[in-house]
């Protein structure tokens, strides 16, 4: 069943509300929080990999106070323990038994910052409850909360005590995204806006938790997505398979990650179905943090390497 | 507004149209009183199938249909063979329909169709014949595809539109059937008239041509539209169309006939001399063995005519024959001498009344002027032309001549030939036809039956055979009665088709095939500026059949390709092209929008647009391409403007 066209207004309007507000305070980052919203909605969750001080934790904050959720962080250094990000239960005197104490991942976005700065022992933990969205302590299951969207960042160029992230486990991140140097423009907002008040007031709530879930679910109903373009996404994931720039190609999961994505894109553009240029305005950022470059190629523009692969997938018409 | 059927009774409706199909194919064939039992039958279980009551139990209609079989194999005898079998297969396919029709019923139903329409080929292979067999292909493959939805989903309900589809998939198969139908058309022998049609004797009481002459027997002649003969040549004046046929020397009192002396005299062949016209002449079997030109033939297929410039054939013709003949215009065929004995004849027991009266009226002239005094005797006595109320009695001759003073052909020629002869001037009596319809599409003359005609000839010393045609002029009012009626034209249109059938199609057989190809093979050879602009008639035939061929099979590989493209690459086909012109290509990596979004001219961009958001909703959400969408996004593409005449 297609929805009448007045529902995905309003649900679009929301969208466009939340995006707009959210600009206000986020100069020049237009295209990073428009990809960390469409991550967010595809239910996916967000790396961004860019150098210190470019708003990273700005944006992730804002996301967060906007959509009226509740915001938990985590600064990542090299003694971080599992039970820093899960919680842990401890032993109550007076009832005289242990209670659970729940840690920051118990929040409906978690900001990660510079997460290759754990060890791999508490990545993995982290990323575990990423992926399965419960946490088990002491033998007892605890769900997460739902929405749940963790925005993970990293430094690119931090080498000393770091532990990069192994594929496996990038592969968990739905998108990887740079925010980039802001323009003279905005930057020049920027330092005008933190002059002016002392503790910057971030955004106030554009909607409700129930807004956010209702378009979740409404993009992955109805939004409809053709057999040609399957087989075009299809082409494009073989086509990393074979590529010559590549050691390996893209698993499944990043398949699934570029549908969805793409989905939330056509829904973000107004549209109720896919074309191709929602694969492939994804794809840049679904695919270059799961796959596997060769070494001569580790070095240069990775979504320019991966443009030329797309380049060569006819799209279907 | 979306209308469904439901499928059961689209196979109803293919069912009884494949019934009519079937029926109307035999139609011809079958007695007035079948007919009416079919249709009524059928208006009866169309009526059930109203009320979806089917009043008869299934056993009794078996046994009804066993007993109507048992009945009509103990009338049946080895003449009326078919004709039996075809309305037994009429009442068994009546019956079927007023049953309550499972799906087996229904291809019980399209079987027996298939059996009368192959009953009816072999009683009669006409361009009708082409006609229902298409039509019953093209139903046939569409039940069996409705019923196996049917099958499938007994309560099944279709829309209109994937009805229109199914249906417009079903016309395909005949279409892709013919390239498959022309290899069988070239491998088989082609049979060349009704397979297994007993010649009938001789209708009396018909117009039409005959190899004897009776006179008295029959006291009405009916008109009789079969075709005997097409004739392909150019349009002469219509005095000219004498077609000779036959000549008689002997008459008995009642009949003329052949004596063969004439055949024996010893004479040298009578020369003749004028304008020669050639004819291609396709003739319909008639039974009879003598070949037609146009009056006065000198060769048949490159061989003489015989000494009375007829060509008679060892025996009657049965099937359809095509020949080529040389005529000579010419009113007299000199002659040195004849042998008088065969052509002043008089039979036994003339009455004197005619000996008499021909002496009279000839008395003191000779030659030419004893012929017209006679032709003027007619005339003046006001002898009238009559196909009604003729003399049946032994002496014809005397009633016509004294007592009812009317008669048709046979009667003036007859008794002008005695009259001649008892006057002492040589005379015989050509058979024929006078007179055809040209038809103009075709190039070629049609003769029918009713066209069927008999002249005298008369020996004129010094001067040689003379024709004389004594029959009033009168005779051309009966014959173009009934002739320009609104349907004349579609008639003749229509006969053109069956003139093509039957040269090209019919006649078409093996030998002439093979000199067709041998032909194609010389011609490949040969350089082609070579070809002779003046190619010879028959060979432009050939050419003719070849390049029909080679745009048929042409025209089904179009088909075939264009059909394989839908309708939506047809339509961004088109899009593309139109932007090329405006110097933009897309690149087979670029999206739709993307494409667009990368115009320079904003009229042009916004109207692309419009476009690409029109055609992506369709093509990305899978939507059926209909002919309405088509036409929206040609017409989108056509207002693909930019903004200024960039173009000029």
């Amino acid at each position: 069943m297609r929805p009448s066209k007045a529902v995905t207004d309003t649900r679009l309007e929301k969208f466009n509300e939340i995006f707009e507000s959210l600009l206000q305070h986020l100069h020049g980052k237009e295209k990073a929080l428009r990809l960390a919203l469409i991550s967010f909605f595809s239910q996916g969750h967000l790396l961004i990999e860019d150098l210190p001080g470019l708003g990273k934790t700005t944006l992730a904050v804002s996301i967060a106070n906007a959509l009226g959720l509740k915001f938990g962080r985590i600064q990542c250094t090299n003694d971080l323990l599992p039970s820093d990000i899960t919680g842990l239960s401890i032993y109550n005197k007076t009832t005289e038994m242990f209670e659970f104490h729940p840690g920051p991942i118990f929040n409906n976005i978690v900001l990660v910052d510079e997460i290759n700065r754990a060890t791999s022992k508490t990545q993995s933990a982290l990323l575990e409850a990423m992926q399965e969205r419960q946490i088990t302590a002491e033998g007892i299951t605890y769900k997460l909360e739902s929405p749940f969207f963790v925005i993970a960042t990293q430094n690119p160029t931090e080498h000393h005590g770091t532990y990069p992230l192994p594929k496996s486990q990038l592969d968990r991140f739905m998108m990887q995204i740079n925010i980039g140097y802001p323009d003279k423009e905005s930057e020049k907002r920027i330092i005008m806006e933190v002059m002016q008040s002392e503790a910057r007031n971030l955004t106030a709530p554009v909607i409700r938790k129930e807004d956010v879930v209702d378009i979740q679910k409404s993009i992955k109903d109805e939004i409809y997505i053709s057999d040609k373009i399957l087989a075009y996404i299809l082409d494009i994931v073989k086509s990393t398979r074979n590529s010559r720039y590549l050691i390996t190609g893209l698993s499944t999961r990043g398949a699934l990650a570029i549908t969805e994505t793409a989905r939330t894109n056509a829904f973000f553009s107004g549209r109720d179905f896919l074309i191709p240029e929602d694969v492939k305005e994804m794809a840049e950022f679904t695919i270059p943090h799961r796959v596997v470059f060769k070494d001569e190629y580790e070095g240069s523009d990775k979504r320019e390497i991966l443009r030329s692969i797309i380049k060569e997938v006819p799209v279907p018409v | 507004m979306k209308t469904d059927f439901k499928v059961e009774q689209i196979v109803k409706l293919i069912s009884y149209l494949t019934g009519l199909t079937g029926f109307v194919s035999v139609s011809r064939h079958v007695s007035y009183s079948y007919s009416l039992l079919f249709l009524s039958l059928l208006i009866l279980s169309l009526v059930f199938e109203k009320k979806n009551i089917f009043f008869f139990p299934r056993w009794l209609l078996n046994a009804i249909a066993s007993a109507f079989i048992l009945m009509t194999v103990l009338n049946t005898t080895y003449a009326n063979l078919i004709e039996k079998v075809i309305e037994m297969l009429l009442f068994l396919l009546a019956v079927k329909f007023l049953e309550d029709k499972k799906s087996r019923d229904h291809l019980q139903i399209y079987a027996i169709a298939v059996f009368l329409l192959l009953g009816s080929a072999l009683l009669s292979v006409d361009l009708l014949f082409l006609a229902y067999f298409l039509t019953l292909i093209f139903l046939c493959s569409l039940a069996v595809i409705f019923l196996a939805y049917l099958s499938e989903e007994p309560s099944l309900r279709m829309e209109r539109e994937v009805c229109a589809k199914v249906v417009s998939k079903a016309l395909l198969i005949p279409v892709f059937a013919i390239p498959l139908t022309m290899v069988f058309f070239i491998l088989l022998p082609r049979p060349f008239s009704p397979l297994l049609k007993v010649p009938v004797p001789g209708q009396k009481g018909v117009t039409g041509f005959s190899e004897g002459v009776k006179l008295g027997e029959v006291s009405e002649i009916q008109e009789d539209d079969s075709t005997v003969f097409r004739v392909n040549m150019r349009e002469v004046p219509s005095s000219l169309l004498y077609w000779r046929g036959i000549v008689f020397d002997y008459f008995d009192g009642r009949g003329w006939s052949m004596s063969n002396k004439s055949v024996l005299e010893k004479m040298g062949r009578h020369p003749v001399s004028g304008e020669e016209i050639e004819q291609t002449v396709f003739l319909e079997p008639y039974n009879h063995k003598y070949l037609f030109a146009l009056d006065i033939p000198i060769s048949v297929n490159n061989t003489r005519t015989s000494r009375v410039f007829t060509s008679p054939l060892p025996r009657g013709i049965q099937k359809r024959i095509r020949y080529e003949a040389v005529s000579v215009f010419s009113e007299r065929i000199a002659a040195g001498g004849i042998n008088e004995d065969i052509y002043l004849q008089l039979y036994d027991g003339i009455s004197s009344a005619i000996t008499d009266l021909a002496k009279r009226i000839t008395a003191g002239r000779s030659g030419r002027a004893k012929i017209d005094s006679i032709l003027e005797y007619f005339a003046k006595e006001k002898f009238r032309y009559s196909m009604e109320g003729l003399p049946v009695s032994s002496s014809p001759l005397e009633d016509f001549l004294f007592r009812l003073r009317y008669g048709n052909c046979e009667y003036f020629a007859s008794s002008t030939a005695v009259m001649l002869r008892a006057a002492g001037i040589p005379a015989r009596v050509v058979g024929g036809f006078k007179g055809a319809e040209y038809n103009e599409m075709g190039a070629y003359y049609l003769v029918q039956q009713r066209n069927a005609h008999l002249w005298v000839e008369a020996y004129v010393k010094g001067e040689g055979w003379v024709r004389v045609d004594p029959t009033p002029s009168t005779r051309e009012l009966f014959i173009e009665e009934g002739r320009r009626d609104i349907f004349f034209r579609m008639k003749q249109a229509f006969d053109v088709a069956n003139y093509f059938w039957n040269g090209f199609v019919i006649d078409y057989d093996l030998r002439r095939q093979f000199s067709i190809f041998l032909r194609i093979g010389e011609g490949i050879k040969k350089p082609a500026f070579n070809l002779d602009l003046s190619i010879e008639k028959e060979k432009a035939g050939h050419y003719f059949i070849v390049f029909m061929l080679i745009v048929l099979l042409a025209a089904g590989f179009v088909m075939l390709l264009t059909r394989r493209m839908p309708q939506e690459m047809k339509i961004i086909g088109k899009f593309h092209k139109k932007m090329k012109r405006y110097g933009y290509e897309r690149m087979p990596n670029e999206g739709l929008e993307e494409f667009v979004s990368r115009i320079g001219d904003e009229d042009l961009r916004s109207r692309a647009e419009a476009f690409a958001a029109d055609f992506g909703m369709l093509y990305y959400k899978d939507q059926k391409f209909t002919r309405v969408h088509a036409r929206r996004l040609s017409e989108k593409i056509k207002e693909i403007k930019p903004g200024k005449a960039k173009l000029s």
